[in-house]
């Protein structure tokens, strides 16, 4: 049943002979988990709340920070510092006071994934890394849980349905995850900001057709959109038999399975960097001795590149370490080297390197 | 006959270029990996599929109309 105040809200779904009624009960009576409250997760979340999906959990770990406000337009100035989750269902509530949200501000780990996605019908990922998708990808074959997917990249974005009917899963496309070396940039490729507008409710959209068992769902295809030439062209999968899903269903997730393939935390802004200062022990300038600029407030070792094989037993393995260069990218091929050479592990880039260093800021 | 290769992600980042034209003998059955890896030996260290005529294969057939081939790595981001 519908209250008249209902009625009034659902009435453009109300009046498509495709939704009717009986699709908004189907709604209603629905309950959806949003993994990832960001770009992608933003739209999503606004255009299921407004379709009126009955229960709509959020799971984020996350808080809102100022370069998220590009694109996550369910936050704003206001939220800057607080949890993504409880700013967007402030947001959302006021948005569709007829939705019963459910907030996870652990995010999806691999101890809570199966009790989060055993408990909604419908699983969308609008998460940020290949860890997390493997594991919500696994928990939904396990469960039996309609996956949809979506991920973006600069300005492409992907968007398809897993484990419907079913149907193939995301590792019958990619069927394990990617070697580091090949993800370098996966921390953060920089994307223009309506992409995850368009992914996600591209995402939203395919919610609502499962839903309400209307059109044609992107199972067994994945839509790669292209937002520079507005190219759109969807691709078959087949679906295929992976050995990983025993294994878990007989023991249960692996850590292993899902770690350090996109080692995120192995670079540094500056911005960041000067806000964490205290939290590195040592400082490595891999500049050759006549470089400028000289930082005076920076207590560093300077090692150049070419000396590092010979002196790279002057930097202690244990001690969280920050590397910098003049751009980020001989700092970024010394700690590959070092990683390579020595099994070194507590090492972090200072990406674009010092060039953006705000000496005006140094006392 | 000359095919639209279009590069999707990392790949396009790294040959800098989103598609281009690639020509092949109709007649031979070709390993689509290989020649892609050979040409580009950059690709062997990225995670990709490759899709003829919007089909997930690594393999393009002889005798048969091609439109299109593309190569799509995964995507991470959100």
């Amino acid at each position: 049943m519908l209250s008249p105040e209902e009625h009034e809200i659902y009435s453009r779904h109300l009046i498509l002979e495709k939704i009717g009624l009986s699709g908004q009960l189907k709604l209603k009576n629905s309950s959806v988990l949003v993994i990832g409250a960001g770009g992608l997760g933003c739209p999503v979340l606004q255009y299921l709340a407004a379709a009126g999906v009955g229960t709509i959990g959020i799971a984020d770990h996350d808080t809102v920070e100022k370069s998220n406000l590009q694109r996550q337009v369910l936050f704003g100035h206001s939220s800057l510092g607080r949890l993504k989750v409880d700013e967007a269902k402030k947001r959302l509530e006021d948005l569709n006071p007829f939705v019963n949200f459910k907030l996870f501000a652990d995010g999806i780990t691999i101890e809570n994934a199966t009790d989060l996605v055993s408990a909604f019908d419908i699983i969308v990922d609008c998460t940020d890394n290949f860890e997390t998708r493997y594991l919500i990808n696994d928990s939904c074959f396990i469960q039996n849980k309609p996956l949809v997917y979506g991920a973006i990249h600069k300005f492409e974005g992907q968007v398809s349905v897993f484990n419907l009917n079913n149907g193939p899963t995301y590792r019958c496309l990619y069927p394990d995850l990617p070697d580091p070396k090949s993800v370098s940039n996966c921390a953060d490729a920089g994307v223009i900001g309506v992409l995850p507008g368009v992914i996600g409710t591209f995402q939203a959209n395919e919610v609502i057709k499962i839903i309400t068992e209307i059109g044609e769902s992107l199972n067994g295809k994945i839509l790669v959109f292209n937002a520079l030439n507005n190219q759109s062209t969807s691709y078959n999968i087949s679906k295929s038999e992976h050995e990983i899903y025993n294994r878990i269903k007989t023991n249960g997730f692996d850590q292993n399975d899902y770690q350090f393939q996109c080692d995120t935390a192995s670079e540094i802004i500056i911005e960041a960097f000067l806000e964490s200062k205290s939290s590195f022990e040592q400082i490595i300038d891999v500049r050759e001795y006549n470089e400028y600029p000289i930082i005076a407030g920076l207590a560093s070792n300077v090692i150049p590149m070419g000396e590092l094989h010979v002196r790279f037993g002057e930097i202690d393995p244990d001690k969280k370490t920050l590397v910098f260069c003049k751009r980020g990218i001989r700092s970024q091929m010394a700690i590959d080297f070092l990683k390579e050479q020595y099994n070194y592990k507590n090492l972090t880039n200072l990406k674009g390197g010092i060039t953006f260093y705000p000496f005006e800021q140094e006392k | 006959m000359k095919v639209e290769t279009h590069y999707y992600g990392m790949i396009s980042d790294r040959l800098e270029r989103s598609s281009e034209l690639h020509t092949f003998e109709t007649k031979d059955v070709v390993n689509l990996r290989d020649y892609f890896e050979n040409r580009y030996p950059e690709l062997k260290e990225i995670n990709y599929k490759i899709a003829v005529n919007q089909e997930i294969t690594d393999t393009l057939p002889a005798n048969t109309e091609i439109n299109e081939i593309a190569l799509l790595p995964p995507f991470a981001g959100g």
